[in-house]
């Protein structure tokens, strides 16, 4: 693996030429899961990616719900069709790719650099080498189709909960029937909807793979450099977030 | 299968010299330092100052790491510290490189350390303890047993055991040196090679010596 040195952080062409390094390894590489311990890693890292997230993705996306339907009551009036679409385009089309990215990144992208990293320091990485296993394979390569996978289906069940919970809570708060919440977004939601919310979910879980495991990986060599791992993976991948869902909510105008 | 040419790093050299298949050899390093950096080079891990260090008639340091992967498939290497992968517990830890080769079924894998533990000596039970913790809770000696057990498991061509005995009661020393001679005689053509800090150890040991120099001076071969 390439080393990252000094200059590398200075130019931020050569930082997204990583990531992007990072990214084309997958399709080649794929055959790894062949392997019984590349199966059980990928398993247990769509685990700990995934299903430990949901408590907390359905807390934020009923709260994220709830406040949009309660606000856009207060503002505009009681209006089905206007609260369906406003829930639509900030729940569905805008927050929940983000706010799942997001919460992803501080969670299990943080996990991730700072197991790869501290593993690299520790010298796990060499161990596994001696034994003629590629690192990228065994420990990079799950990390980040988990990443990816548990972005995209968060994104989904964010959504989901984002209305179904918020539409239950909102009922309780204002007296408006969950029934008429649940109709008027699925009567507003449209293919391309989803098809751009999955877009963006796809470049940020590309986003978290790419940067949380490129920062642990070629982390240096001193124990302190494990925290600015940390900190540097979690402000480049929220930079790439917003940069990207700006550049791909223009490119749907 | 192994060749040092005028190999110079930090602690030891020049080195020259030749290890055939079949062979069987002790490395004297002088000190853990010295014995740690010439298990790191011929493992292809830190470069040498100067120097060539071919693997299977491959140079390790030239190779791209898709070769040096495939090369070290081959080798068994027991560190004499460190080298156990830190989320894994023990037993996956000498588990993983035979399932990841495919080079024994799970059961196979079973009766083989079961059959290592005798050998040296090790109860089931203190055994299937030690297999069940984590790595962090293992004492030395145990690492060095599981890293030992680990190396054979793949059936390799080559095996490395770094700083093997350390550590161990001298009944021990004498189980697992016994158990590493047994593996070597049963498989045609695999060199095995013992790299120590402290010859005495394996000073009736029926190796060819080979002493690590850690200046100038040129490697000093006995047979």
């Amino acid at each position: 693996m390439e080393k990252i040195n000094f200059f590398d952080d200075r130019l931020p062409g050569r930082r997204l030429m990583t990531y992007l390094r990072f990214l084309m390894f997958i399709p080649g590489h794929l055959h790894a899961f062949g392997r019984k311990p590349g199966r059980q890693v990928l398993m247990r890292q769509i685990y700990f990616t995934t299903v430990e997230q949901l408590r907390r993705i359905t807390a934020v996306a009923a709260v994220t719900g709830m406040v949009v339907i309660t606000q856009i009551s207060q503002a505009l009036g009681y209006d089905p069709a206007l609260i369906g679409k406003a829930l639509l385009w900030l729940a569905v089309r805008e927050l929940g790719p983000l706010i799942t990215a997001i919460l992803v990144m501080s969670s299990s992208g943080a996990a991730i650099t700072s197991e790869l990293a501290s593993m690299k320091i520790n010298r796990e990485f060499d161990a596994l080498r001696t034994m003629g296993i590629d690192p990228m394979e065994y420990l990079v390569l799950p990390r980040m189709i988990s990443a990816i996978a548990s972005v995209l289906l968060l994104n989904v069940y964010f959504q989901a909960a984002a209305i179904l919970g918020g539409g239950a809570l909102a009922s309780l708060w204002s007296g408006i029937s969950f029934q008429q919440h649940v109709l008027s977004v699925f009567s507003a939601l449209t293919v391309f909807d989803m098809s751009l919310s999955m877009a963006k979910s796809l470049v940020f879980g590309m986003a978290v793979a790419a940067v949380a495991c490129s920062h642990g990986a070629l982390v240096g060599q001193s124990i302190t450099d494990i925290p600015r791992a940390i900190i540097g993976a979690q402000m480049r991948a929220l930079f790439i977030f917003f940069l990207s869902d700006g550049l791909i909510s223009y490119m749907a105008l | 299968m192994i060749n040092f040419n005028q190999v110079t790093t930090e602690s030891f050299g020049p080195l020259s010299m030749e290890v055939e298949a079949g062979a069987l050899v002790k490395v004297v390093a002088g000190t853990r330092e010295t014995a740690a950096a010439f298990v790191r080079t011929l493992a292809g891990l830190a470069s040498p100052l100067s120097g060539q260090t071919l693997l299977f008639g491959e140079d390790l340091y030239s190779i791209t790491e898709e070769e040096y992967i495939r090369l070290m498939a081959r080798v068994g290497v027991a560190q004499g510290a460190g080298g156990m992968i830190s989320n894994l517990s023990a037993a996956e830890n000498v588990a993983l490189p035979a399932m990841y080769h495919g080079r024994m079924t799970l059961a196979q894998l079973e009766t083989f350390t079961a059959e290592a533990m005798a050998a040296l000596g090790i109860s089931l039970e203190e055994g299937e303890k030690m297999m069940q913790g984590s790595t962090l809770s293992l004492k030395p000696w145990q690492g060095k047993i599981l890293r030992m057990i680990r190396a054979y498991s793949t059936d390799p061509d080559l095996v490395i055991l770094e700083d093997i005995t350390s550590g161990m009661t001298q009944e021990m020393q004498d189980n697992a040196l016994q158990w590493a001679l047994r593996l070597h005689r049963e498989r045609h053509g695999r060199a095995t090679m013992f790299v120590c800090h402290d010859e005495s150890a394996l000073k009736s040991f029926p190796a060819r010596a080979i002493h690590l120099a850690a200046e100038a001076p040129p490697e000093k071969e006995e047979d």
